[in-house]
Order: C-alpha cells, then sequence, then structure tokens
C-alpha cells in the first residue's frame, strides 16, 4: 500500500469504524472492547509504517480536491508523525486502562465510540495541511470532548460539559475568523501556499489573536482556561485523555505547525504571547498549590506545563522548537500517568478530596512508585525524561533572547515541584486515615495498575534513551526551519 | 577508557538497583555486596589516583558525552571514596536493628554514582543531570530517618530543587554566553553581557549545595531525623566536595574575574554572613548533632570566603579546608552515632552518664577531632584556617576579624559540649562502659587519628593539594603569618579561659559570648521558627497562590454566572420585545430602517 493511502486510513479508520463500536456491543463486549483496541492499534502500525519514509526527510502527502480551494490534503512530516505517534500511544494506554475503570458505567458504547472518534479527529487536525479540514476536525473534537465530560448525567456535569463546549466552540469561531483572514491575505486555505506566500502586517498579525483565542481556549491558557479544571469530573480516563494525553496539545500542536515557521507573529505580539503564556503558567502554578480537588491540582498543573510548550514554540529557535516538540510527547506521558494515578486512587478511596487522603504508600504501593515517577518527570528531576525536554525549551528560548522569560519560568518549574510534592506528601505519605483500615493492598496485575507502571517506565525509559527521541526532534525542527 | 565510567557511575548505580529489589532473604548477601561496592570504588580512586584520562561514550542517555579524569576530579573521587569506606562500615553496625537500613544501602550508592558522575563529567547538561539527580537518593535516605522524617525530606527536596534550579538557568545562560557545552571549553569574562548573572546563579547553586544560608535550614532538621550515616556521608562529605569542586571551577575555569573586584568582596560577603550567623545559632544548639550541623554551615562559610577571594591561595586553602573540615567533622557525628547508641539521644537532657568513664574511646577522639575543629595548633584544621585568614586579610581585614569571631564561637561551642558530654556529673550512678562495637569504632578512630596525624604531618595533604591547584606563594610575608597564630592562639585561650571560668560559676560554659549574643537578640533569633528562610519562603508562596486562587474564582464567576446571567437578561428582553403586538414589530421595522440609514 502505498503511503499516501496508509495516511488517509491513520485519519479515516477510527472516525468511521469508530461507528461500528456501538453495533459490535450488541453483540459481545469484549469484541466491542477489542475492535476499539484494534482501532487504536491500526493507526499506530500505519504511523510506525510510514516513520522510516518521514525520517529519510521525505513528506507524506495526501490531496483531494474539493471546490473554492478548500482541499482535504493530509501531509505526513517528522513533527506531524511523532506527535501523532504520542497521541495515539498514550491514548491506547487510556484504553488499555479504561478496560477495567469504566466497566462498571453505563453508556460505556457512546465512552468507547466517542474516544475513538475523537482520536481519528486528533489525526486530522495533525495531519491536515489546510486550514478549513483542521476547523473542521477541530470542532470534532469540541463535540467529543463535550460527550465525554458530560460522561456521567447528573446536572451539574452536564453544566460544566457544556460549558467546554460552549468556550472551545466560541474560540473555535475567533479561529475561524483568523483562518478566513490568512485566506484571504494569501490566496489559499493550504499551508504550503500560505508558507510560501509570506504574509505579514497588522492584518495578520490580528488574525493570529483570533487565531489564538481559539487555540488558547482549547490548550487551557489563562484566563480563557477556567473549563479544563471543571472538567475534571468526568472518568479519570477521559480527564488523562483530555487533559494530558490529545485535546489540549491540539493547541499547541497548532500554534507550533502555523506560527513557528509559517506564519511569523510580529515582535510585539510575540512578546505579548510571551507574557500571556508566562502569567498563565504562574496563576495556574499558584492554584494548583492550593487546590484540595486531587484532579484538580492535575488540571492546573497542565495548564501550567502548556505554558512550557507555548513557551517553546513562541521563541522560534530550533532548540526550543525540538524541546516543545518532545514536551508534548513526554508530558502526555506523566501527566496521563498522574491523571491514571488519579482514578485508581479515587477508585480506591471514593473521594478527590486531598484532606480525606493519606497514609495511601501503605495499601497503594505500585500506584505510589508510579506517580512519583511520573511527578518527577512533569517536575523535570532527572534522569526522568521531563527533565530533558523542560531544559530544552528554557535554554532554547534563553538563546532566542529571551533570558527574563526564560527566568520566570524556572521559577514556574520551581512551583511545579512545589505543588506536585505537596500532592504526593497528601496522597501517599503522613498519618493514615481511619476509614482506610479496612483497604486491601493493591494488586500489580491489573490493567489499571499495570497502565499507570508502564507509562512510569515510559517516563524514565525516554529519560534514559533521550538521545534517541531528541535525534527525531531536531530532524523536525531542521525540516520545519527549511520550510 | 568506559572502565572508569562503569567503576565509578554505572556499577554502583546498578547495585543500588539491585539491593532496592533484592528480596530480604538476602539481606547478608546486600551487606556484602554494599561494602564490596564501596570498597572497589575506594580501591580504583587509589589504583586510578592523578592519571589524567579523556573518554566519550554513548552510553549513557545516547548522547555522544565525554568525560575527563583529572588532577582535581580525581582528588576529589578519592577523598569522597574513602569516607564512603568509613560510612559504609560504620552504617552497617550503626544501622542494623532498623528495618529500612538496607534501603539506605541502596541510595547510598545512587548518591555515590551520582557524585562520582559530576565529578567526572565535561559536559555541562550531564553535570545537571547527576547534580539534580543527587535529590533523588538524598530524599530517601532522609525518608528512611525517625518520627516524620519524611517531612524533613519533603524541606530537603523543595529547599534543594530552588537551589538546583538556580544552577540549572545559570549552567543554561553559560552554555549560551560561552558558546559551548563542553565544560572545559567555557571560559567566559565576567563583564560579558549575560555572564555576571549565569555567575550569581551558578555561585548560589554551588553555594546552596555545601548549605550557605539561605538555603541551610534542611540540614539542622536532617541531622536530627536523618540516619548518622547520611550526616557523614551526605552533609559532610558529598555536599562539600560538590560544592567547593564547582566553585574552584567557577572561578578558575569558568568566569575571568578580577581579584577583589566588586564581586568577590560580595561573594566573601555571602560566606561571611553565612559563617556567623550559623556559628552563632550553633552555640544555642541542645543537641549535640544539630549543633554540628550548624558548625557545618558555618565552616562552608569559611570555604566560600577563601575561594571567593580568587586568589590561588584562597583556592588552596579552602581546598585544604575542605579534606580537614570532611575529617574532623565526620569524626565527630561518628562519635554522635556513638553517643546515640549508647545513651539513646544526643540531646543534652538525655545523656544520663559520664561519657569519659562509660566511652572512653569515643572521648579520645572527641577530643582529637575537637581540637581539630577548634583550630588548636598541631591539628588538622590549624594550618587551613591559617590560610583562609591570610586570603581573608589581603582583601580586606574586615573580612578577617569576622573569621576570627566565627572562630571564638566554634571553638565556645565545642568546648561547652565537652563539658556537657564528657566533663559533669553523671545523673545515673551505676557506671558501666557502654563503648561501642567494632564497625563503629574503627571508622571513629580513623578519623580520629587522621585529625592528628595530618595535622602534625599537614605536608601530605599539602603535597596532595599543590599537585592539584599549583605552588601557593603565600600573600603575606612571615611575619603577618606569625601575627595571625598568635592572634588565633589568643582567641582559643580566651575560648579556653571563658569556658572553665564560667563553667565552675554554673553549668553553662558558654559565659560572656552567651550573654554578648543574648544582647543582640540573637536568642529570639534562635527561638523564632518564623526565622527560617524555608518557612518564610513557603508561607509567601502560600499567599501568592491563595491571591491566584481567588483570580482563578473571579474568572470562574464570570463564565459561570456573569456570562449566563447577561445571556438570559438578553434573551428575556428581545423575548418581551417580540410579544405578538403587530404595532411593536412595525416600530421595529422603523427603527431597523432608521439605524440603517444612520449607519449608511
Amino acid at each position: 500500500m502505498s503511503y499516501d493511502i496508509l495516511l488517509l486510513l491513520i485519519v479515516l479508520v477510527p472516525v468511521l469504524l469508530s461507528t461500528l463500536l456501538p453495533v459490535i456491543a450488541k453483540f459481545s463486549v469484549a469484541l466491542r472492547n477489542s475492535f476499539a483496541l484494534l482501532l487504536m492499534l491500526i493507526p499506530m502500525f500505519f504511523l510506525c509504517s510510514i516513520l522510516p519514509e518521514v525520517l529519510s526527510g521525505n513528506i507524506v502527502k495526501f490531496v483531494f480536491q474539493f471546490p473554492l480551494g478548500i482541499n482535504f490534503i493530509l501531509q505526513a512530516d517528522i513533527f506531524a508523525t511523532f506527535t501523532a505517534i504520542a497521541s495515539v500511544l498514550v491514548s491506547t494506554i487510556i484504553l488499555i486502562y479504561s478496560f477495567e475503570y469504566i466497566k462498571h458505567y453505563e453508556n460505556q458504547n457512546e465512552y468507547y465510540f466517542i474516544v475513538v472518534l475523537f482520536l481519528g479527529s486528533m489525526m486530522g487536525i495533525i495531519f491536515s495541511a489546510n486550514l478549513i479540514f483542521i476547523y473542521i476536525f477541530w470542532e470534532m473534537t469540541a463535540l467529543a470532548s463535550w460527550r465525554l465530560i458530560g460522561f456521567f448525567r447528573e446536572k451539574e456535569y452536564i453544566r460544566r460539559a457544556n460549558k467546554a463546549f460552549l468556550l472551545t466552540a466560541i474560540g473555535a469561531l475567533f479561529m475561524l475568523t483568523g483562518f478566513l483572514i490568512i485566506a484571504e491575505a494569501s490566496g489559499s486555505f493550504d499551508l504550503d501556499i500560505i508558507a510560501n506566500a509570506g504574509i505579514t502586517g497588522g492584518l495578520v498579525d490580528l488574525a493570529i489573536v483570533f487565531i489564538l483565542i481559539g487555540i488558547f481556549t482549547k490548550s487551557a491558557t489563562f484566563p480563557l482556561h477556567s473549563w479544563l479544571a471543571d472538567a475534571g469530573i468526568a472518568p479519570s480516563p477521559v480527564t488523562a485523555l483530555l487533559h494530558a494525553a490529545v485535546l489540549v496539545k491540539i493547541g499547541v500542536y497548532v500554534y507550533g505547525r502555523l506560527f513557528s515557521f509559517v506564519i511569523i507573529p510580529s515582535d510585539s505580539l510575540r512578546t505579548v504571547i510571551l507574557i500571556v503564556i508566562a502569567v498563565s503558567a504562574f496563576v495556574s502554578g499558584g492554584i494548583a498549590f492550593v487546590e484540595k480537588d486531587i484532579k484538580r491540582v492535575i488540571a492546573f498543573s497542565t495548564i501550567s506545563q502548556i505554558a512550557f510548550i507555548f513557551l517553546g514554540f513562541v521563541s522560534g529557535g530550533k532548540v526550543a522548537f525540538a524541546g516543545a516538540m518532545l514536551f508534548i510527547l513526554i508530558h502526555g506521558i506523566a501527566k496521563a500517568g498522574l491523571f491514571l494515578c488519579a482514578g485508581i486512587i479515587e477508585h480506591k478511596v471514593h473521594t478527590k478530596d486531598l484532606n480525606k487522603m493519606g497514609g495511601l504508600l501503605k495499601y497503594m504501593p505500585f500506584t505510589a512508585i508510579a506517580f512519583a515517577c511520573c511527578a518527577l518527570s512533569v517536575m523535570g528531576i532527572p534522569p526522568f525524561a521531563g527533565f530533558f525536554s523542560k531544559f530544552l525549551v528554557i535554554i532554547g528560548s534563553v538563546m532566542d533572547g529571551n533570558v527574563f522569560t526564560g527566568f520566570a519560568f524556572i521559577i514556574c518549574a520551581g512551583f511545579t515541584v512545589l505543588y506536585l510534592v505537596r500532592l504526593f506528601t497528601k496522597i501517599f505519605l503522613g498519618e493514615e486515615k481511619g476509614e482506610f483500615v479496612s483497604l486491601s493492598k493493591e494488586k500489580l496485575l491489573s490493567p489499571m495498575v499495570l497502565s499507570v507502571i508502564f507509562l512510569a517506565v515510559l517516563s524514565l525509559g525516554f529519560g534514559l534513551f533521550f538521545g534517541d527521541i531528541f535525534a527525531i526532534a531536531n530532524l523536525a525542527a531542521n525540516q520545519m526551519i527549511s520550510i | 577508557m568506559n572502565i572508569l565510567l562503569n567503576i565509578f557511575i554505572i556499577i554502583p548505580v546498578l547495585l543500588g538497583i539491585l539491593l532496592y529489589f533484592l528480596p530480604t532473604k538476602y539481606n547478608i548477601t546486600k551487606i556484602v555486596l554494599f561494602l564490596i561496592t564501596v570498597s572497589l570504588n575506594c580501591f580504583f580512586s587509589i589504583y586510578f589516583y592523578g592519571k589524567e584520562i579523556l573518554f566519550n561514550t554513548h552510553v549513557l542517555f545516547r548522547l555522544d558525552l565525554y568525560f575527563r579524569y583529572y588532577d582535581l576530579s580525581s582528588f576529589m573521587i578519592l577523598v569522597l571514596a574513602i569516607i564512603a569506606f568509613l560510612t559504609a562500615i560504620y552504617s552497617v553496625a550503626f544501622m542494623k536493628k532498623d528495618k529500612n537500613t538496607y534501603t539506605f544501602y541502596a541510595f547510598m550508592l545512587l548518591a555515590l554514582s551520582f557524585t562520582n558522575g559530576i565529578l567526572l563529567t565535561d559536559n555541562f547538561i550531564v553535570l545537571l543531570i547527576f547534580w539534580e539527580a543527587l535529590m533523588i537518593p538524598m530524599f530517601a535516605m532522609i525518608a528512611v530517618g525517625k518520627n516524620q522524617a519524611f517531612l524533613t525530606a519533603i524541606k530537603t527536596l523543595i529547599i534543594s530543587s530552588v537551589a538546583d534550579l538556580c544552577l540549572m538557568f545559570g549552567v543554561m545562560l553559560i552554555c549560551v554566553v560561552g558558546g559551548s557545552f563542553v565544560i572545559s571549553q567555557v571560559n567566559i569574562d565576567i563583564s560579558q553581557p549575560g555572564a555576571l548573572f549565569a555567575f550569581i546563579m551558578i555561585f548560589l547553586g554551588a553555594t546552596a549545595k555545601a548549605g550557605a544560608m539561605p538555603f541551610h535550614s534542611w540540614i539542622p532538621d536532617a541531622s536530627v531525623k536523618a540516619p548518622i550515616p547520611f550526616m557523614v556521608f551526605i552533609v559532610t562529605a558529598v555536599e562539600k566536595i560538590l560544592s567547593i569542586y564547582l566553585l574552584i571551577r567557577i572561578v578558575k575555569d569558568f568566569f575571568v574575574i578580577d581579584i577583589g573586584s566588586d564581586i568577590s568582596i560580595y561573594a566573601m560577603s555571602f560566606g561571611v554572613v553565612t559563617l556567623l550567623v550559623a556559628n552563632m545559632l550553633a552555640i544555642y544548639q541542645k543537641d549535640f548533632k544539630k549543633m554540628l550541623s550548624y558548625a557545618s554551615i558555618g565552616q562552608a562559610g569559611y570555604m566560600i570566603v577563601a575561594i571567593s577571594s580568587i586568589t590561588v591561595f584562597g583556592m588552596f586553602a579552602a581546598l585544604f579546608h575542605m579534606i580537614a573540615h570532611i575529617v574532623y567533622k565526620s569524626c565527630l557525628f561518628f562519635v554522635a552515632g556513638n553517643i546515640e547508641q549508647a545513651e539513646g539521644s544526643t540531646e543534652i537532657s538525655s545523656i544520663k552518664n559520664n561519657l569519659r568513664q562509660t566511652m572512653p574511646y569515643t572521648f579520645i577522639s572527641f577530643i582529637l577531632a575537637g581540637s581539630a575543629f577548634a583550630g588548636v595548633p598541631f591539628f588538622f584544621a590549624f594550618f587551613s584556617k591559617e590560610m583562609i585568614y591570610e586570603s581573608a586579610i589581603s582583601v580586606s581585614w574586615i573580612f578577617y576579624i569576622c573569621l576570627a569571631v566565627g572562630s571564638l564561637l566554634s571553638a565556645v561551642a565545642i568546648m561547652n559540649w565537652a563539658v556537657k558530654l564528657f566533663f559533669s556529673k553523671p545523673k545515673d550512678k551505676i557506671i558501666q562502659e557502654k563503648e561501642v562495637s567494632t564497625f563503629m569504632f574503627i571508622p571513629t578512630i580513623i578519623t580520629a587519628l587522621a585529625c592528628l596525624m595530618f595535622g602534625i604531618f599537614h605536608k601530605v595533604p599539602y603535597n596532595l593539594i599543590t599537585g592539584i591547584i599549583g605552588q601557593e606563594t603565600g600573600e603575606h610575608s612571615s611575619i603577618v603569618a606569625v601575627i595571625l597564630i598568635v592572634v588565633s592562639v589568643l582567641v582559643l585561650v580566651l575560648a579556653l579561659v571563658n569556658n572553665l571560668y564560667t563553667c565552675k560559676k554554673s553549668q553553662s560554659g558558654l559565659g560572656f559570648v552567651l550573654v554578648a549574643l543574648n544582647y543582640f537578640k540573637v536568642d529570639k533569633l534562635n527561638e523564632n521558627k518564623s526565622f527560617d528562610p524555608y518557612e518564610i519562603f513557603i508561607k509567601l508562596i502560600r499567599k501568592f497562590s491563595n491571591i491566584m486562587f481567588v483570580i482563578d474564582k473571579a474568572v470562574n464567576y464570570f463564565y459561570d454566572v456573569i456570562v449566563p446571567v447577561s445571556v438570559n437578561f438578553v434573551s428575556a428582553s428581545v423575548k418581551k420585545a417580540h410579544n405578538g403586538n403587530l404595532s411593536i414589530y412595525l416600530l421595529w421595522v422603523v427603527l431597523g430602517i432608521i439605524f440603517i440609514f444612520i449607519i449608511f
């Protein structure tokens, strides 16, 4: 099969075949789960198949012409393929975790259908090289996240799901407006043509601001972040999927794709963006230090860490770009691990309130170790992978002349240590609460525990073999610059 | 030459991991493996000593990295290996009843490996990796201690990580300004843009490792909660070695700084403040281990002052003092461990026996190490302290006076503890020998004898350091040196007279020093926990976080209340305006037409 068809299938297989999941469930639940897993593994297999071609420097492209210049173009370069593999990898682990987590709840058919659809939409955004199709897939993810956040049908939960949908959808409309201005200025929605047009000026900056509103709502940047913490009411695999692995990374990915090297913001606008993300990192880091809900702490941590990824892409240099790209993968893994650990804890102690926890290390040693490893990675403590990505992002920004921003983000890194150490202490150390006496010790051989351990191992493994993934990121950065 | 990498870094890490995961039925095997690893490390550090070896490897992090084993690093690795060996022997006996012993061994090997890594690497990123990764074994080694030691471990983790982030930023800047990640290739003028900031950040990170203020407050806490081998190996050896190593690299290799420049004066002042405040607080401590830990912070101040003078002589003095400090302070901590095992605690109130009679060998060790600590002539630290005085007075006599006051405080503190531990009346009337086991005794007496032997034969360490730093030429004439020695002796005599005189009058041997310190309200400083920079820092962070929390609530209120209410209000208003009455609709049409005319 030719590479372009494989690329098309990476997007179409999960998007189209996900609709079969509720039907298959009529025959067998186990078959439905297996098929859902298969729908994750197929794109992964195809991604691995096109990877050698992409790494050799070639760009795989699928083009289908539509009227009015709305061409369906899928384009796989190293940056896109790398991000896609990161997303599918984390999503697959989350799906395996879900087999045990979700089995007690209703609406499972909807859950699996939406999760796979969500992944397909994500693939669509990553590989689309046409602004209109980016928008279409973007809105598909908004719809999917709306259903996933509203998985539990309580009134308050539905309100929060609506809030998430409305905020991101309104943001997306701003983004669409920005796309239209860009298309007007460059004469096309196709990224290749826009890149070659080399558009600049006040109108383009206005378009960038509009697009940024959409990006900031999706990637939960202060003050457009509030839906993300509220979405913590969703099941843990959903929060892991939305907050860690896929949804919030869409915004930063699109920023990296559009504004790092294709459409360059003016210096003054770049300064404003740097200020916005630094404020976002500070505010969310501060909130995470005093929040009492375990999932809200991790959610605010995500908002804070997203700012680091933005920093990498906004800085404009090669090193920072490579660092930000690796940050997407490494943070996705570690943060998914934290959310999934939170799910295990919630299942065990039936609360999300940190003040009602303590001393759980004794009952949940494996989860505690996995949690610690993932937290160390997010903190940026070597030899965990998070250290390298954080280091590259900050040194990249310093290399690009943003010394004070780099220093501000060093302080934010300090915040990360503070709130994650506090979180770990509150959950696992300290005095045991009386009601936990009856808890049984967790078993290692369960899909949920094994999933988080696997993510913890990845967090360490990517650190120990950092040179290899950095080589890929470096290639991607070189390829992007050559555009 | 990957053999160095294997011996000093990879094998200790792998053995550490193995020890951690081996089941408890192999406990004897764990002890044997632990001792073999530190012994081999010690053997090879002697075997390779003095050689210059450059090698690169692709094993670590799959990056192409250079390592450099040369005079300074081989010296540091040797000192570290010897202390690790002695600590290992001591800990086998000291912690034998502790259920977390084997966890301690595992993490001690990790700490050994990471420290060797820092000393060997020629790459800034790898230096950072090992430097920061050291936090993990430090955290674990404290957490295995007693009485909620994890709280101290967390404090340590947070303080270290803040300091390490300073270092990280400094390293980033130096790499960007210097244009290379290779340590041996970086040599930048301090006047270059960004270089000063880089210097400050790296200096803070390096001095924080030695426990300089304001990054010191975890050390006294850890001295009480963590096991004694931790205090010997990490606080006394690892932290000082790393700090002095990096400080020497900063002033000798990384930056070009003028002697007597402003930055040198500020850095020396930083050291002086650390030594004065720490030595003052040491006076008030009621726990022997806590006193030692404050004294340890104070001694870091001496070394910082010496190195910050930027002279070769200062670096020479700092390196000399570093080994002296490691030897006598290790011995004093071993003594504290012996006392703890015999009496159950090192708090003054819980010492029931006259330890001079019950623990004679421990007493002798204390006298030898204590004399070195006080700077008594012919003991190890005497020579190094005199050199530090000379390097200080070459910059300003004010620095010298501060150092002399610091020495007086140290001497008073150690003499006071000598009286309390070994010369006071026993609370228990039954006297029975409680001397510790051979495994604990050997490291104690070896370090104690070293305090005397290296004092008498100080040419041995002198020649070793000459081979590393180069021949020191001395800063002043021999007359100045003689005057400084006379003053040092007078300071000791003053401390002794103060001690003997006041001991006759009361149980406290602190005498006029205590009165003077109380006059300056230092006692309040000691009692007031809010002075702890860590507490101040956490309080500030909490305040900031609470403000952010309120801001977030306001943002949420906007989305959750203001927006829906506004939308509902507009919706209700529009609904009211469309009530089915034809005349109202006609009015809207007319208004609309007028509006269009106005616009266009």
